[in-house]
């Protein structure tokens, strides 16, 4: 902007530190969601990813990461508990279509139908639901595989039957080679709470510096507006 | 894009859910000494979207058989529940069978609901034993053999986990649980065991420490994302 009177006034630097306030929002709003999925089942690390030019187009430069690292693994004892070792997704289907997860903490309804928690089915490699005909009397009956596949026995005729292998991918949908799959154990997050909050203080002092910045600037413009009028 | 304001209501939401969990690990620590309890665990969840759920599971695995001598105290070594009837004729289900008799001489649970439709057990006897496949016999005074009396029953539900629980540690089927069916043929019923909780105390630790810790960041959080709206707010000084 040009004043009258001829002096350069860079407003653009005004701008600029409101656009990365917001970027430092944004920022910590991720952080924000990594906290929350701290202690919940199947959660990945989201890492943020400025990239260059954020000082012109500010939050248009963030974009997110999934961080693949396989997280915490813990001991649960229930059976229909699986957790994945390696990288991978279950694959389950909701009334929007088919989704990926690595929270394995799935549930037998009353007909044997293999559910996750929120009821979505849960897919076999051939792409059908999992169903068990039968339900065993006790969980412990169970036995799943290092590769998803799931025996169970039929106390009847006490024969070992089975039911189809659990579908499990990679990010892109392929099919995942070398899966394991730990029957009584879920994996929590891998997100590691004590860098997620040293993370947040950069951002905390980076807005911070913006903020003050913009208050410097905008009092110089205030300066600028009201004295240089002045005739006496 | 989230704003703040939905930052702070996504951290509100999640110590809500962490206060939640921590309510049913005291109940099940409570219970660490009631006969035949089964733990519960409100198990959360995050959508794609982000927002964070919860939903409330019973694990039915078998709890422990300790050992009590009392004739009528029986233990179930699987799967099953024991039938029991109220006064109004209304049916409940219970794992909890430390039984005892009423004035009538009939069968009845701690708190006075008689096991499946009634067994009256005469006034003087010698002996009473429950076979493993709920028989009960008693040999009166005098006699050389057992007199049969009637059969404690013993039902499965296809899904447990659907049940509801009522008062006094029993349940009642609903549509998810599916119907009750009669385990006909079993040997699980073992006199003179009760099954103590399916509580495992030392894993509360562990899960008390990290609901422990979210709860604590997501306040704390609440407070920078709260100094960064009052900054955002007033940014004119």
């Amino acid at each position: 902007m040009k004043l009258y009177g001829g002096i350069d006034m860079n407003d653009g630097g005004m701008i600029s530190s409101l656009r990365d306030m917001t970027l430092q929002t944004d920022l910590m709003n991720i952080i924000n969601d990594n906290i929350q999925g701290f202690n919940k089942v199947g959660y990945q690390k989201k890492v943020p990813v400025v990239s260059s030019f954020a000082e012109f187009i500010g939050s248009h430069a963030l974009s997110k990461n999934v961080d693949e690292q396989v997280g915490r693994i813990k001991i649960t004892k229930n059976p229909l508990d699986l957790a994945l070792a390696t990288e991978g997704y279950f694959q389950v289907m909701t009334p929007n279509g088919m989704q990926l997860t690595r929270d394995g903490r799935f549930k037998l309804d009353k007909d044997g139908n293999l559910l996750t928690l929120q009821n979505y089915k849960v897919l076999s490699k051939e792409g059908k639901s999992i169903k068990l005909n039968g339900v065993p009397k006790e969980l412990t009956d169970i036995k799943i595989e290092k590769d998803g596949l799931i025996r169970y026995l039929d106390k009847t005729n006490l024969k070992l039957r089975e039911a189809g292998t659990i579908s499990i991918v990679t990010s892109e949908s392929a099919i995942l080679e070398n899966p394991d799959v730990k029957q009584g154990y879920v994996e929590e997050s891998n997100v590691a709470m004590h860098e997620e909050l040293f993370n947040m203080v950069p951002i905390r002092r980076n807005f911070e510096a913006n903020r003050q910045l913009f208050i410097i600037q905008n009092e110089a413009l205030t300066k600028a507006l009201q004295e240089l009028g002045r005739t006496s | 894009m989230t704003t703040l304001q939905g930052s702070i209501s996504k951290l509100v939401n999640n110590s809500n859910a962490m206060f939640e969990s921590f309510g049913y690990i005291s109940s099940n620590v409570a219970n660490l000494n009631t006969n035949g309890f089964k733990a519960q665990r409100f198990e959360t969840y995050l959508n794609v979207d982000g927002s964070l759920e919860g939903t409330l599971r019973t694990d039915y695995s078998k709890g422990d058989l300790v050992r009590t001598t009392r004739d009528l105290d029986i233990g179930i070594d699987g799967a099953g529940f024991v039938p029991v009837t109220n006064k109004d004729g209304s049916i409940a289900y219970t794992r909890d069978c430390s039984f005892a008799v009423n004035a009538e001489g009939y069968i009845v649970s701690s708190d006075g609901w008689l096991v499946a439709d009634g067994i009256k057990i005469p006034a003087n006897y010698e002996k009473l034993k429950i076979k493993p496949d709920g028989t009960v016999t008693v040999l009166k005074k005098n006699d050389t053999t057992f007199e049969t009396l009637g059969k404690i029953p013993l039902v499965s539900f296809n899904n447990p986990e659907g049940l509801k629980k009522l008062e006094g540690n029993k349940v009642t089927p609903t549509k998810d649980s599916g119907k009750a069916t009669l385990i006909a043929d079993h040997s699980t019923i073992k006199q003179g065991m009760l099954e103590k909780a399916n509580v495992d105390i030392f894993s509360y630790v562990n899960e008390s420490l990290k609901l422990n810790g979210s709860l604590i960041a997501s306040t704390r959080l609440v407070k920078v994302v709260d100094e960064i709206y009052r900054q955002s707010i007033n940014l004119r000084q």
